[in-house]
């Protein structure tokens, strides 16, 4: 067969058939696993690089936010909407106000805190604390009623919700009591029941903490 | 049209009568480069270096213009499939040529105005497949040429015989003559006359391109006077034309006749010529440029053999390939070897190319990871920067955005009763009075109250709304018709006032619907009716205006 054939053609088919076989080996034995193998690690990196820009973004972006919110959060902390709904306070609040509208008697009560859950209360680790308040009020005129709601809603830390209003004349403005009110004596001529909902927003924590004393933690 | 350089380059070794013919052919000449008689001494060995020295090695083309050529014309193959057809011709060639061992069978077209003399109304077509059968006994000439490309270790391109091969070059010449497009009808006969190198005249017969016959006789010397030159062609073109006849030639059909010679000779053999023809005389190198393709300088250009070795040794699929075993022990092996030489070049490659396009992506992918990673680092930096920017603000940005958030959801829901209260007292005026208002949440649509004392209903697809409730008490001592006027202009004063909320009368004054309660004294005793009017009005409306 060689005689035929010739040794330099085997030769030369022996020359190809091992250089085919070490470039093909070199090829996939070794260029096309570590090619894959780079590809994928910078597939790997650019996703993190666009995560890393996207939260770089994201915070940039909630800065410019955060700069015009601040302002309105200071006030908003300023205005008691983080306390933990003290009851000295209320109380001395709403001493305050009856003072200030003139209404003879308001009688208040205070029920028990409830924690209420909050998506945005939640996001940043708070929850909402919800406190009914009920006012009984005697007045000897109805604007002074009108404006203890005013004044509720303006002046009472956190926010403030009336839920229901009811006011009833309980007398008429008669000889009687034309002579007991210029006499100074106090004479309620006009009767109201206020309901309203009291909320802050205090931290989880806290909530956590005082959850065997004061609040009901129970309620969803 | 194949490229020129394209062209195969062989060495082409004419056997002849007494020598063997040695040509280089490249594609644009071909050059004699020496002629080895076969009695001399070493001759495999000289014809060996020969090819392998002078022809640099190149692919061997075996041309046979032997005398002792042997074909057999109509040979039907009875019709099998085509797994069984090669077995078949086998056998028939053993058959046909059983003491020539170097045989090949050629498939014979006919044209639609085919005649067969043979037939009783001159015109018959084959029912099955009609072969040309040729032979060539294993002289020791062709024996020894053989051993010689095997000792050579130059691949064998072919063994053909040279009038088989020649035959397609004298239809083209014909056809180029005549000026005729393929395909067009024109003369069905071409006679292709030449001398070559040896003496020996070549005639070349073809009919409708095919060839139909062939002679190889002697005539007197191309130096010899051209008289007697032509008239000893013309004495064979004659006998030619006489064993023609046998195989159907006509006149009529039409008949060119092209002689290679030199131009007094031609002219000589063209005034010789007394049958009807389309005559035409050229000297190789002539007759080359007309088929366009390149023979260069030859020794001698009244001789022909340069003509037939330029043509066939440049062709790249042969017209009849002869088998035989001794041919096929040197050509297989060279030519398996050459095929799996060719696939592991091309392997290779292949295997190179992707080598160097994954080298490069590896580079890249190398180059873009770097990059990357820098990049990357900067996004780092610049993340670590926005972090202790806002750390730097003290705040928690949770924090702030949800309080403000729910503050302003908060705020939403409250019921805005004092602006609502400040209109009813406008619309009151002086003389109208109140005994009791009441305000209460209510809902529009079907959603409970929710955490927030009925502010989810925004999120439940409905809107919160509140019910404010006026009573007032008009004194029996009134006309019930005042009161009911009084009552509708204060409605009417309601609504110009809050036009955004809904203002309707509950309750009119004296109303006689059997829905409302009545009491009262009725006697004289009781001084008349001690009934007062009750009257009642709503306004409804969003707690967010």
């Amino acid at each position: 067969m060689i005689r035929i054939v010739g040794v330099k053609r085997i030769m030369v088919l022996a020359v190809l058939t091992a250089a085919a076989a070490l470039l093909f080996a070199a090829d996939y034995g070794y260029l096309r696993p570590e090619n894959s193998a780079a590809s994928a690690e910078l597939r790997q990196i650019g996703t993190q690089v666009a995560e890393k820009r996207a939260e770089s973004d994201r915070l940039r972006t909630e800065a410019e936010e955060i700069k015009q919110q601040q302002v309105r959060y200071e006030s908003l902390a300023r205005a008691g909407f983080f306390s933990d709904q003290n009851r000295l306070v209320a109380r001395k609040r709403i001493e305050d106000i009856q003072k200030e509208t003139g209404v003879l008697q308001a009688s208040y009560d205070i029920a028990t805190g409830e924690v209420q859950k909050d998506q945005n209360a939640d996001e940043a680790g708070y929850a909402v604390l919800v406190s009914p308040i009920r006012i009984g009020i005697e007045a000897m005129d109805d604007v002074d009623i009108y404006n203890f709601i005013y004044w509720m809603e303006n002046s009472f830390p956190g926010h403030i919700m009336l839920d229901n209003l009811h006011v009833t004349k309980t007398r008429d403005l008669d000889e009687v009591s034309l002579r007991q009110i210029g006499a100074g004596v106090p004479t309620p001529l006009i009767k109201a029941d206020l309901a309203f909902s009291w909320r802050t927003m205090v931290s989880v924590e806290k909530v956590r903490n005082a959850s065997d004393n004061s609040f009901n933690t129970g309620a969803e | 049209m194949a490229l020129p350089f394209l062209k195969p380059s062989r060495c082409v070794l004419l056997i002849g009568d007494e020598a063997l013919y040695v040509y280089n052919v490249t594609y644009s000449r071909v050059r004699l480069v020496d002629t080895v008689p076969w009695q001399a001494e070493d001759f495999e060995d000289t014809v060996n270096s020969l090819i392998k020295k002078e022809c640099g090695g190149k692919p061997v083309l075996v041309l046979n213009d032997m005398t002792d050529q042997h074909f057999k014309g109509g040979q039907r193959i009875p019709k099998v499939g085509v797994m069984d057809k090669a077995g078949v011709i086998r056998r028939k060639l053993q058959v046909a040529f059983p003491n020539y061992p170097i045989r090949g069978a050629l498939p014979i077209r006919f044209g639609k105005d085919f005649t067969s003399p043979s037939a009783p109304g001159g015109r018959q077509m084959p029912s099955g497949p009609v072969y040309l059968f040729a032979a060539v006994p294993m002289s020791e000439a062709v024996r020894k040429t053989l051993q010689a490309v095997s000792g050579s270790m130059a691949s064998v391109a072919g063994f053909c015989l040279l009038p088989v091969e020649s035959s397609d070059m004298v239809q083209s010449l014909a056809e180029k003559l005549s000026g005729r497009q393929k395909g067009k009808k024109g003369a069905r006969w071409v006679l292709f006359v030449g001398q070559h190198q040896n003496g020996d005249l070549r005639q070349v017969v073809t009919r409708d391109g095919q060839l139909a016959m062939t002679r190889m006789t002697s005539v007197a010397d191309i130096d010899s006077d051209p008289a007697v030159w032509a008239r000893e062609v013309h004495h064979e073109i004659k006998a030619t034309i006489g064993y023609l006849s046998r195989f159907g030639y006509t006149p009529q059909d039409g008949t060119d006749l092209i002689v290679i010679a030199g131009g007094q000779a031609g002219e000589e053999l063209g005034k010789a010529v007394d049958f009807e023809c389309n005559y035409h005389s050229f000297t190789a190198p002539e007759a080359a440029r007309i088929l366009g393709i390149g023979i260069g300088m030859q020794e001698d250009p009244r001789h022909a053999n340069a003509l037939h070795v330029a043509w066939a040794g440049r062709k790249t699929r042969f017209i009849l390939p002869m088998q035989a075993t001794e041919i096929e022990k040197i050509h297989r092996p060279r030519q398996y070897v050459a095929a799996l030489t060719f696939l592991m070049a091309l392997g290779a490659l292949y295997a190179a190319v992707d080598l160097l396009g994954q080298s490069k992506a590896l580079m890249d992918a190398r180059g873009g990871i770097a990059s990357q990673k820098r990049v990357l680092a900067q996004a780092e930096t610049e993340y670590q920067q926005q972090v202790e920017t806002m750390k730097a603000m003290g705040v928690d940005v949770r924090l702030v955005q949800g309080a403000i958030k729910l503050f302003d959801e908060l705020d939403r829901r409250r019921i805005g009763i004092l602006p609502v209260v400040l209109r009813v007292g406008e619309a009151l005026g002086n003389e109208l009075h109140l005994t009791s208002l009441s305000v209460d949440r209510t809902e529009k649509g079907n959603a409970s109250a929710d955490q927030f004392g009925g502010g989810g209903a925004a999120a439940a697809g409905t809107s919160s709304e509140f019910a404010v409730r006026l009573n007032m008490v008009f004194p029996p001592t009134i006309d019930p018709a005042y009161g009911i006027r009084e009552v509708n202009d204060l409605e009417r004063r309601l609504k110009t006032l809050l036009p955004e909320y809904r203002v309707r009368v509950e309750k009119q004054v004296a109303s006689p619907e059997y829905t409302a309660a009545t009491t009262g004294i009725a006697g004289k005793s009781a001084g008349g009716t001690q009934e007062s009017y009750p009257a009642e009005l709503s306004i409804r409306g969003p707690v967010t205006q």
